[in-house]
This record gives structure tokens, sequence and C-alpha cells, in this order.
């Protein structure tokens, strides 16, 4: 959406970061979030240098606008404010994905007299007629992820998926797709139709979680956390699955932007509560009859 | 009776996949995912799920969005946006619980004798997404998720007849869909605005046309002022000024 102002040609002066319109004024915000699954806290602090424009939103001419806009989830509102810090709050089920702030300076009123001594020389001393509504400064756009674990249709959160691998020929017997909302554990053919038998309502062992954990989710965690430690902090933070991770790691003490300090076999485990350990027992039970354990 | 599930993202990827393989499928009456996917392994009930008791109207095709609109908004009011915007569940719903009447309203069928790429971008659009990153077009052509947003968009709890807009909005196919597809309307104040003022008009303004210069000049103006700060009157003026024009 910004994209349209930084190269639009207005009909009189805007202040913006993209032109010189106004010469040595300048129009900028600072933002922060947090959420839940609940909500989505929006604070922003607007700072403007201009003189005029500050006079004309004092006068009550002129006030800050700030187009919050989601465009998966067909979410689209303007707040107005006559203050710089403002705070804004969004029921979560409103958004989902991609969230954008765009921020104006826009009239309330007709101005009839729109001129300023911070104008490009070019502009020379000629008055404009701006009408409600219309955008006397723009800046850049900012656009985020709310940090939302929770799938919006399911019950129970997971980030992992079993999938079958399209490819035509995958070299490996299983493999791990990270690049969605959720990590793909890709299977081939056959063992994919196993893995159905295996959890379809006819004949779902509860045991069988344990061995699945064990057999695919360590070590697809194992290689999460060895891709997060090499990776920016900020890289995977568009995806569902990260924030799943985030919030079991937190739960646990640990940062996910700084994971170092413990090997990754290990977090593996704590994450899922040592399934190894519970897959042991399933395996022992069902091939040695009984408890073998000293 | 089903209850409402949606599909996981596997199943849902593997259908998409494999629409030719399966398009005798999709001429077929009965549904056929259980038979494909081998039993109940292919989707999930859905948070706050419930039985659906109810079918929708097959007989008029277009006439019938109407009272099909009503139906599907009524009974699924408690989805919220975010729910609403993802494809496994309107693909749940176009293949199973209400697989006859996509049959009937978006027939395959009668489709048959077309190039096959179309016949496929066809079941995509209207039984899937099938505009990648374009979500409103996904939202305006899939034979269900639109009656829904139709309904989203138009609802006037202020009025006793909370529908009253709606049936502006489906006078004519393309005013809904074009106007479900213009990015402003995701503001439902400038939604509604633009609705009670058609419903002001003859129903000829609709059917002329005239929405697509209308939008077109409403996103020129846009450009320079916030439309989500314009008031109903001021949006009369703009489009009284713009019909007479194109008269």
């Amino acid at each position: 959406m910004l994209l349209k102002y930084k190269n639009k040609n207005f009909p009189y002066p805007v202040l913006s970061p993209f032109t010189d319109d106004y010469v040595g004024d300048n129009f900028k915000i600072d933002f922060d979030f947090e959420n839940n699954n609940e909500h989505v806290n929006i604070e922003t602090n607007l700072k403007l240098s201009s003189e005029y424009i500050n006079e004309l939103i004092t006068r009550g001419k002129a006030k800050f606008a700030l187009r919050i806009e989601c465009s998966k989830s067909r979410y689209r509102r303007n707040y107005t404010f006559k203050s710089r810090k403002f705070t804004v709050n969004i029921d979560a089920g409103m958004i989902e994905g991609l969230v954008r702030l765009s921020p104006f300076i826009i009239c309330t009123s007709s101005i009839d007299d729109y001129n300023c001594d911070m104008f490009h020389e070019d502009y020379g001393d000629r008055l404009y007629a701006l009408n409600s509504g219309d955008i006397i400064a723009v800046t850049d756009e900012i656009k985020f992820y709310p940090n939302k674990d929770k799938d919006p249709l399911e019950k129970v959160t997971s980030m992992f998926k079993f999938c079958l691998n399209y490819s035509d020929n995958p070299s490996t017997a299983y493999d791990v797709d990270h690049g969605g909302n959720y990590v793909k554990i890709l299977m081939s053919e056959s063992s994919h139709k196993i893995l159905q038998t295996l959890t379809s309502s006819k004949t779902r062992n509860k045991n069988i979680q344990h061995i699945l954990s064990a057999k695919f989710i360590v070590p697809t965690l194992i290689y999460l956390i060895d891709l997060l430690e090499l990776s920016e902090a900020d890289e995977y933070e568009s995806y569902r699955w990260y924030h799943v991770l985030k919030r079991r790691l937190d739960e646990l003490g640990y940062d996910i932007n700084d994971l170092s300090s413990n090997t990754a076999v290990k977090l593996a485990q704590e994450i899922i509560n040592d399934p190894v350990t519970s897959s042991m027992s399933v395996l022992e039970e069902q091939f040695l009859g009984g408890d073998y354990s000293e | 009776m089903s209850e409402v599930k949606y599909l996981k993202d596997d199943s849902l990827d593997n259908l998409k996949k494999s629409i030719y393989r399966n398009l005798e499928q999709y001429k077929k009456e009965n549904v056929w995912l259980d038979d494909y996917f081998d039993e109940d392994n292919y989707s999930l009930e859905l948070r706050d799920s419930f039985k659906i008791k109810f079918n929708l109207l097959t007989d008029n095709g277009y006439k019938d969005d109407f009272e099909n609109v009503k139906i599907i908004y009524d009974n699924f009011k408690m989805l919220t946006p975010a729910q609403a915007s993802d494809e496994r569940l309107w693909s749940y719903l176009t293949h199973v619980p209400f697989w006859y009447y996509m049959i009937k309203r978006w027939s395959v069928r009668e489709r048959e004798n077309k190039d096959e790429n179309k016949l496929k971008g066809f079941i995509k659009s209207r039984y899937f997404f099938g505009f990648g990153e374009n979500t409103d077009r996904n939202l305006s052509r899939n034979g269900i998720a639109r009656l829904w947003w139709y309904g989203h968009i138009s609802y006037d709890e202020s009025s006793l007849d909370r529908y009253h807009l709606t049936k502006v909005l489906l006078t004519q196919q393309d005013f809904g869909q074009h106007l479900l597809e213009s990015a402003f309307t995701r503001n439902p104040d400038i939604t509604k605005a633009i609705l009670s003022i058609f419903k002001e008009l003859d129903e000829e303004y609709v059917k002329r046309d005239y929405i697509r210069p209308i939008t077109e000049y409403l996103n020129i103006i846009g450009g320079v002022t916030i439309l989500d700060e314009m008031t109903k009157n001021k949006f009369r003026e703009i489009i009284y000024d713009k019909i007479a024009e194109l008269e």
C-alpha cells in the first residue's frame, strides 16, 4: 500500500520521507506491539517536527491517522488521534497473517490557505485548497506478524504435520519442510499409508504417539533448533510453528534467540517431555512382555 | 448430518494437486472423499463445531444466492474473519456437507467440454482457493466462502431487516463480486455507505455495471484522501457525480 505513496505525486506539498516537498521537516513513527491469542495491542509514537502542521493539529484543522490493514482476513480500520502516542487494541480473531500500519496526518476540515515556509521553493507562495480527509503527511509503512501460536481452526495447537512427500524421487524415507505455518514431516507413500492406518480411528493405539514422537518429532526438533541457532532472530517469525516453539521454550525457561548453551539433543527431548523413555516402555511391553528395568 | 470440519493440510495439498486425476469425481452426485482418503483421517473437527442440519437451495442458480447467503451466514456467524479466511475450512465444506449444492450451482459436468486447463482453473477457484495470495478473489469465488463473506460485508445489525443491504449487493452477480474484490470495502463502513447509496437508486443503476468505473474513481480519490474518513454524504456526492458523467 505505501509503495503507492512512495512513488506518488500529490497535487500539493506533502510531508514525507520520500520527497523534499517540506525542507528540513520530518514525520516518523515508532511502534511496538504485544499480543496473545485474544488481543493484539499496538502502541505507536508519532514524531513530527513541522511547526506548521503541529499548529494545524492544535487548532483542530488536522489529526493523526493510522490505517491498520490485514488483507488475508479483510480487516481495515482507520484510527484517528490528536496526540502522538496512542494505543490500539484489536480482537485477535479479526486478523490473520501480515498486518500493515500506514501512518498519516490528514485534514479534519477544509483548509483554503495551505501554505508553509518550509515548502520547497518550487511551490513559491501559492495557496492550496484542501478538503477534509486530504493527506498532508505520510511516512514509512510498518509490517508485522502478530505472534498467534494458536491455529484459528484447531481445537489443540500443533506445530507438526505428517504429509506425503510429493517429490518425484524422494531421496530419503523422510524429510522436513519448515517453510510454512506448520513444520511438515514428509514421508514416502508407503510410510505415509502405514502411518494413516496406525493413526486412524479404528486402529488407533495411544502408545503410537510415543513411538512417533521419538522416531520423527525429536530429530525434527533437533534440526529446527540447529536451524534457529544459525539464523537471524526474526527470520521465521512469520510462521506459526515458530511461535508455538517459542511459547514452549518460554515455559521451560529458554530464550529462542539464545539456545547455544544447551545441546539440541537435550532440548528436543525436554520440549516434548522425553518421548524416548516412554517409547522404550512401549517397546518393552510390546516385545518383552513386562518390566525388564532394574 | 455432518459436523463442521476442515481439511488437514496434506489432504488439501493432495486434493489440489490431484484435480486432473479426480476430474470424473467432480461430475458425480455422491460425496467421494471418505473413499478417496480411506476413512476419516483427512479432516479435523472445527473448534466450536456443530452439526449441519440444513441444506442450501439449488433450483434457481444465482437467484438463490440471497437466501443461501442468509442460511450460511446465520449458521456460521460464530466464525471470526481469521477462521473465515482459511482455505482448509471452505474446501471441506464444498467437498462434503455442501457437495450436492456445489455440483448444481457450480457444475463441472456442464463445463466438461471446456479446455482441461480452464476446467482445472474452474474447480480450483470454486471448490478451493484458486488465486494464491490474492485473498479477496479467493473469498469471492469459492462456492461457499462467497456466501459467508457476502453476508459478512453487508449484514446490518442496526436495521430490523439485517439483510436489506445484502439484497442490493446481490442484485447482480458481478456487482457483489466486484465490491468484495475491492480493497477499500475491507472497511465495513465504506461498504455499507456504498450499498446504502445504491439502495436509494433504481435497481437499473446496479445492473448497468456502473460499479466498475465508480470503484476505479474511488481508488483514484483514495490516493490523495483517506476514504475511511469520508462521510456517507461525501460518498453520495462522488457516486452521483460519477453516474451523471457516465450517463
